[in-house]
């Protein structure tokens, strides 16, 4: 049962209607990009995926889970990396605590690291290539190299999912570079990659399929055939831009910053 | 207690002990008015500790339901409420009674009994016991709530006992030192700790630290002196926190 597959799902928030009549499905490994205008229910997605908000109805399959009825396996499953807005900067932590927490949390308590454990931990910031850092305070690295660490958090577990939500915030160029090409080395060893993003151009190349959210779907499929001028203003309106590019079409939004 | 201060800052509500050992005045003051009404004989220290943790964990909730204003909200307010039954009660009982909740707002640390004594001394083990167990889980909630929830933590369970051990550390504080002097005691030496410490191991042990440290120090200085206790100790946290400042902006800038 290797896909990942959303069946007629809708979700709520406190009562108002966010995700509606939600239909895919995709093979596994796949590369997923998710774009979609501020408020569109892109983390609501991500989060319905982690099982942290349950489905009004519809039916999500995951590697074969449910995450509603499955959450034990999902959280194996499923790495996660949240929107790094949402992070206390200034507390004091290293940054091997980081990503140790991403697999002390599933252990059952005394939850003390063994040898196994930091040595996952430290295979994780290698992939990133942040070993350095082990043990350094969080809040003194740049916000490119926190983005990192957070990433290293979300393998650490050895997912078979990586979710990632804005990963490119506040990231200039060169960073956004490697973190592409970290991902790339994560997805070739058999990990799908689920990534959020409201500037699509950075990730449009290594997509395997493009997903295009406004509270339903507006369109998913290859780049070519979504990063297309009909398609992209029935979300942004008639002052979206395509310029030729290769391999991929380059798109400008009222969102974009160039 | 200085842990109390050290958890308020990791969670980003700094001001939390110092409103929760105001509700232990509260408490302690409708306490001791039923004692004083109906001579129905209540410890008055388990009632200040009960006010303040419930205090706090109303403080959580308002956040938890309502965002930050509402926690800042409910934080004003929990505390102008526990200082008017403070102020009504005081003036409702007796003058021996009177002195008995005054020890609450300025308390003096030489005149515990052995019992009071004993008490803090059980209630401080049991919260330090729960911060030794849960202590990953507490970091990792104030580190990143959300990310923690999607790894699996129970979230809600351990904000809420997070507010419950600051709440407590409030109660005893106000016990112990009085709640004017929670902000000289408990969170002048956590925001002192805070500028100068690199990881969470050594930020709650420089706050313990410097908590003991100005404290006796403070008392010292004040007997010898002939000063109240508290005004002493109270300028000593207040100056050492404002020097650290000025000290790590002129030589680490
Ligand atoms: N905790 C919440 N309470 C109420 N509404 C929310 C909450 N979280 C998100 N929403 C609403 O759900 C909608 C989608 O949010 P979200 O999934 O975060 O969008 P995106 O990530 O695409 O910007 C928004 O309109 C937002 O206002
Ligand atoms: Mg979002």
């Amino acid at each position: 049962m290797e896909y990942i597959k959303f069946t007629d799902v809708y979700v709520s928030i406190n009562g108002n209607n966010i995700l509606r009549n939600i239909t895919f499905s995709t093979v596994h490994p796949t590369f997923l990009s998710i774009m979609g205008p501020n408020g569109a229910g892109k983390t609501t997605l991500l989060k319905t995926m982690l099982g942290l908000l349950k489905p009004d109805r519809g039916k999500v399959e995951i590697l074969g889970y449910n995450p509603v009825y499955n959450p034990i396996s999902i959280r194996r499953l499923v790495g996660y990396v949240p929107q790094k807005d949402y992070i206390t900067r200034d507390l004091p932590v290293k940054v091997k605590d980081v990503v140790l927490m991403g697999i002390l949390i599933n252990k059952s308590l005394p939850r003390y690291p063994s040898p196994k454990d930091i040595e996952n931990a430290l295979e994780a910031l290698r992939t990133v290539e942040m070993e350095w850092a082990w043990d350094k305070r969080f809040s003194q690295l740049s916000g490119g190299e926190q983005q990192r660490v957070l990433i290293a958090r979300g393998i650490a577990n050895k997912p078979k999912i990586l979710l990632l939500d804005e990963p490119f915030n506040k990231i200039d160029m060169s960073t956004q570079a490697h973190i592409i090409e970290f991902l790339h080395r994560i997805k070739s060893r058999n990990v799908s990659i689920f990534i959020v993003t409201h500037d699509i151009n950075p990730i449009s190349a290594i997509s395997d399929l493009i997903m295009i959210l406004n509270k339903e779907i507006i369109a998913i499929g290859k780049p070519r055939e979504v990063l297309r001028k009909e398609v992209l203003m029935k979300v942004y309106g008639s002052d979206v831009r395509i310029f030729d590019g290769h391999p991929c079409p380059i798109v400008v939004t009222g969102d974009t910053h160039v | 207690m200085s842990i109390g201060g050290t958890l308020a800052f990791m969670r980003g509500v700094p001001y939390l002990p110092g409103e929760s050992s105001h509700a232990a005045l509260g408490g302690v003051s409708l306490a001791i008015l039923i004692v004083h009404l109906f001579s129905i004989p209540m410890d008055p220290l388990i009632w200040a500790v009960i006010f303040s943790a419930l205090s706090s964990l109303l403080v959580a909730y308002a956040g938890r339901h309502g965002g930050a204003e509402a926690l800042n909200a409910a934080l004003a307010g929990a505390m102008a409420l526990s200082l008017a039954v403070y102020a009504t009660v005081r003036a409702i009982v007796p003058a021996e009674l009177r002195a008995l909740i005054d020890t609450y707002l300025v308390s003096d640390i030489l005149f515990m009994t052995t019992l009071d004594i004993m008490q803090l001394s059980l209630i401080v083990l049991v919260g330090l016991l729960i911060l030794v167990a849960f202590y990953h889980e507490l970091m990792y909630i104030c580190f990143d709530a959300e990310g923690a929830e999607a790894m699996g933590l129970n979230v809600k369970f351990f904000d809420y006992l997070l507010f419950l051990l600051i709440g407590v550390a409030g109660g005893i504080a106000a016990k112990t030192v009085g709640s004017l002097l929670v902000f000289a005691l408990v969170i002048a030496p956590a925001a002192t700790a805070r500028e100068i410490s690199t990881s969470i191991n050594r930020f709650i042990l420089l706050t313990f630290s410097l908590t003991v440290l100005l404290g006796f120090t403070g008392l010292f200085i004040a007997l010898s002196i002939d000063w109240p206790p508290s005004g002493a100790i109270a300028l000593l946290t207040s100056a050492v926190y404002i020097i650290t400042v000025i000290i790590k902006n002129i030589f680490y800038r």
